[in-house]
């Protein structure tokens, strides 16, 4: 029976956590904009730096 | 009538951009469309670039000099705009204007990703803010403004770093994320609970079931609750009976009574009913900010509009750059050409033209001398000006306007205003009705007492009613907003159907801002006319340059404008002039031996002296006005054109779309005395094209601009259409109709609901659990009925 105590806390460490990464995600602005992100799939190239122009074209192709 | 290929919307008489799909020329209807078309079929920028001159069907690309941005650069400016991001990156949130579909952040997405220097870019469709984290050795901050605006949007600088809106928005979100894993916490817990012969063999588990419920319970009363308990605190020292006061005595009393009850050992908790209780209280109460939040954001738009910094003139003569909040009363600030007035003030020397349509709707620019007021936010066209500023930032002109708008925005409707009184008056009456529950409990059955008191509390708590008319505003402002208009006044949602009288502005809102070409008269024919005339006007920004875009530049020399009189160029080695009827005259070119229209506006070309043409111009029916009059129409409302134009002209219109009623050659006094004497007897629709008409527009009951021009005047108006065409009120009508069938029914359910549940819950049948789940389920019934508001809908 002891093992319910021990199962019961742990569900509510989980539970904490839970909240923890919760908290986390709203205040790193994960709710703030639901429609955008969805696109940004189509993006195909995230990379911050520029491209050269032959690259760009090569991209062109595939 | 062509198709944008891309996004499907029209595109507008004057555009020809189009982009190559496939080996085809497809018609694209703007820059941003084009640029993804182009991007999409593997391209690079370039393309895009070279149509960059043409201006753009939304909004017109504005003259940018490089030089606008280098404020920014000004070290005061770029510390007070900027943050640290570590490593020598600064952070930045600039708000762009003109950005409001997903396509525009992909666009400058890849623009600015591409700039050399940049880290990371954020962009937020929805609040236009884009971003960006940057390394100030490599790219300065005014190359990205320059950036952007060269892409046809307008940089707003962002001062503040997060709003209140938001920080509440986002504890509201934390609030309802403790009370929802509460609630599944102690339920879960609350299952063997509810059964305690179990727990005859081990009463220990009962006992470390109860204190972990305790644990939860507390964390979800005095984080997610205390909303409720301090806003009540609030309701009733301002003698106020609001929905706070039975929902905060229900928890408090729920929620202390089990912590004195599961100390006892006896008796039942109601832990789990109270943090239920909480969570769908909250979760409600975020859908019904979400509605108010919804409006735009006056302070921040209007604050945009004002620079960052001010030229301080310095008693030694010399001119010093310094952040806008060291500006303060009593000091002199330099004003150059073209820059926005940052403060208000006093002219001390100099003169020039200062466009003040953004705080009067005044289009024309009013010259100022010395001894003139001067307000934040308007540009001065032309001169310079040394100011000594009047007033300090925060009272300024601007600031007080702010703050009037802010306030009519933060007015909560009528028809919600009402709800609210009789959800008062309701509390009362449940107050009431418990402590008589309560009394005849204590005196006949006292062991019944916490059940019936709580559930009569929870269960009657006028919620579902509270919920009927935001949740429905809510949803139907949301689905204008996906047929293209913004709602910036929720109230005039519903009262959009049942009025029947409209009135409508004809420049610029019956009639397209662009000009074409009606009739062409050519006298001596002559290679590449569309080219040369391009050329020509390309040298103006009059909006008569407008209907002549057809052609290709050509490369011109000695080029010059006459304002309100014509062009003059060089191009070829002949010299082309090309303008009014008058200016002809005055250099004795014979403009007779064309029979031109007078009704139209006409514009005269001559090389080297000789007059090669006329070419008459007219104004366009905007797209989807005939399709809009003709169902309003049909539903047998009064249509009445109000313009400023010629009667002539106006009767012509008016025959041409079929409105039963044409005034014209009225000044905006006209309009409004017109109007307000309508609405002595009638309720009216005004549709204006919101810079001269925002004090017509504020008179009318329902006002509706188009998204043009002054952004003040958009805040005067209750409807704004975001796009070009007229078509999306057509949809608009139809949601304005069904939601008021939705808040109908809303409120008969959720009054049916409280009158029905009330005997029950006295009657002591209700256990506070039930009570609860009822209470949650009419509140979700409501909320469900709402959302039908969302779904397709044909027109």
């Amino acid at each position: 029976m002891n093992m319910v105590f021990v199962l019961v806390l742990l569900s509510l460490v989980l539970a904490g956590v839970a909240v923890w990464a919760l908290f986390w995600a709203i205040n790193k602005n994960q709710f703030d904009d639901l429609d955008s992100p969805a696109y940004s799939i189509l993006d195909d190239d995230n990379e911050p730096h520029k491209r050269s122009p032959e690259k760009s074209e090569d991209k062109g192709q595939s | 009538m062509t198709r944008c290929f891309h996004c499907g919307e029209t595109v507008p008489a004057n555009v020809r951009l189009t982009a190559r799909i496939d080996g085809r020329d497809e018609p694209m209807c703007c820059i941003g469309c084009q640029a993804v078309a182009q991007f999409l079929t593997n391209h690079d920028h370039e393309v895009f670039y070279r149509y960059r001159q043409d201006q753009l069907p939304g909004e017109q690309v504005m003259a940018t000099s490089d030089d606008q941005w280098r404020f920014l650069d000004a070290p005061e400016v770029f510390d007070s705009l900027t943050r640290d991001a570590g490593d020598g990156y600064r952070q930045v949130t600039i708000k762009v204007e003109g950005m409001y579909c997903s396509a525009c952040g992909w666009l400058l997405q890849k623009v600015i990703q591409d700039l050399d220097g940049i880290k990371d870019l954020q962009i937020n469709t929805v609040t236009q803010n884009l971003q960006l984290v940057f390394d100030p050795q490599i790219i300065t901050l005014s190359d990205v403004f320059a950036r952007i605006s060269a892409l046809g949007y307008q940089p707003r600088q962002h001062q503040q770093l997060g709003s209140a809106a938001d920080d509440d928005r986002k504890s509201q979100l934390k609030r309802i994320a403790v009370a929802g894993f509460g609630m599944m916490f102690i339920m879960t817990l609350a299952v063997p609970l509810y059964s305690p012969e179990q727990f005859t063999v081990a009463p220990h588990i009962q006992r470390f079931f109860l204190m972990i419920s305790l644990l939860i319970a507390t964390v979800v009363y005095f984080y997610s609750g205390q909303v409720f308990v301090s806003n009540a605190i609030r309701d009733l020292r301002n003698r106020h009976l609001g929905m706070d006061v039975p929902v905060a005595l229900s928890i408090s009393l729920a929620y202390f009574v089990s912590l004195y009850l599961s100390f006892k050992q006896q008796g039942h908790v109601y832990f789990d009913s109270m943090t239920m209780f909480v969570f769908f209280l909250l979760l409600g109460r975020f859908v019904e900010s979400q509605v108010r939040h919804k409006g735009m954001n006056v302070r921040d738009s209007l604050f945009a509009l004002i620079p960052v910094s001010a030229h301080q003139l310095q008693a030694d003569g010399s001119e010093k750059t310094i952040p806008l909040e060291q500006v303060s009363k009593g000091q002199q600030i330099i004003v150059k050409n073209g820059e926005v007035i940052p403060c208000d003030g006093r002219v001390l020397r100099g003169e020039g033209q200062v466009d003040e349509a953004l705080l009067t709707g005044e289009s024309r620019a009013i010259n100022k001398s010395t001894d003139h007021l001067v307000f934040a936010g308007s540009t001065l066209i032309g001169g310079q000006l040394v100011l000594e500023t009047t007033a300090n930032n925060e009272h300024s002109f601007l600031a007080r306007l702010a703050e009037l708008m802010e306030r009519a925005q933060s007015q909560k409707p009528r028809s919600l205003q009402l709800v609210d009184q009789l959800a008062s008056y309701f509390v009362g009456t449940v107050l009431l009705l418990a402590a008589a529950t309560a009394t005849w409990y204590l005196l006949y059955q006292p062991s019944g007492l916490m059940t019936a008191l709580l559930a009569v509390l929870i269960a009657t708590c006028p919620c579902a009613l509270s919920l009927a008319t935001p949740t429905a505003l809510t949803a139907a402002g949301i689905r204008m907003l996906k047929d293209g208009i913004l709602v910036n006044n929720t109230e005039a949602i519903t009262q959009l159907a049942p009025i029947d009288h409209w009135f409508f502005d004809k420049t610029g809102t019956l009639s397209n801002e662009q000009l074409s070409i009606a009739r062409q008269l050519v006298l001596n024919p002559h290679d590449n006319l569309p080219d040369i005339t391009t050329t020509l006007q390309h040298i103006s920004n009059h909006p008569i340059a407008s209907a002549f875009a057809e052609g290709q530049l050509l490369p011109c020399s000695a080029a010059e404008e006459f304002p309100g009189l014509g062009v003059k160029a060089t191009i070829e080695q002949r010299h082309w002039m090309m303008g009014s009827r008058d200016w002809f005259d005055q250099h004795g070119i014979d403009t007779e031996q064309l029979q031109a229209d007078p009704q139209h506006t006409v514009v005269y070309l001559a090389c080297d002296g000789q007059l090669i043409g006329a070419y008459e111009l007219t104004v366009q029916v905007r797209d989807g006005a005939q399709d809009l009059l003709e169902h309003l129409k049909a539903a047998g409302k009064s249509l009445t054109i109000l313009s400023g134009d010629q009667p002539d002209t106006v009767n012509n219109w008016a025959q041409k779309l079929g409105t039963d009623q044409a005034l014209g050659g009225l000044s905006a006094t006209d309009k409004i005395n017109h109007l307000a004497a309508k609405q002595q007897k009638h309720r009216c629709v005004m549709v204006g094209d919101g810079v001269n008409d925002a004090p017509v527009l504020s008179q009318a009951d329902v006002s509706v601009s188009l998204k043009q021009g002054a952004h003040l005047a958009h805040s005067a108006s209750d409807l704004i259409i975001l796009g070009q065409s007229l078509g999306p009120l057509k949809a608009a009508l139809a949601t304005s109709q069904k939601t008021q069938r939705i808040i109908k029914q809303n409120l008969s359910w959720s009054l049916l609901y409280n009158l029905s549940i009330t005997p029950v819950a006295m009657m002591g049948l209700l256990a506070p659990w039930m009570a609860a789940i009822g209470m949650s389920l009419s509140s979700l019934l409501v909320v469900l009925n709402s959302r039908r508001l969302l779904g397709q809908q044909e027109v």
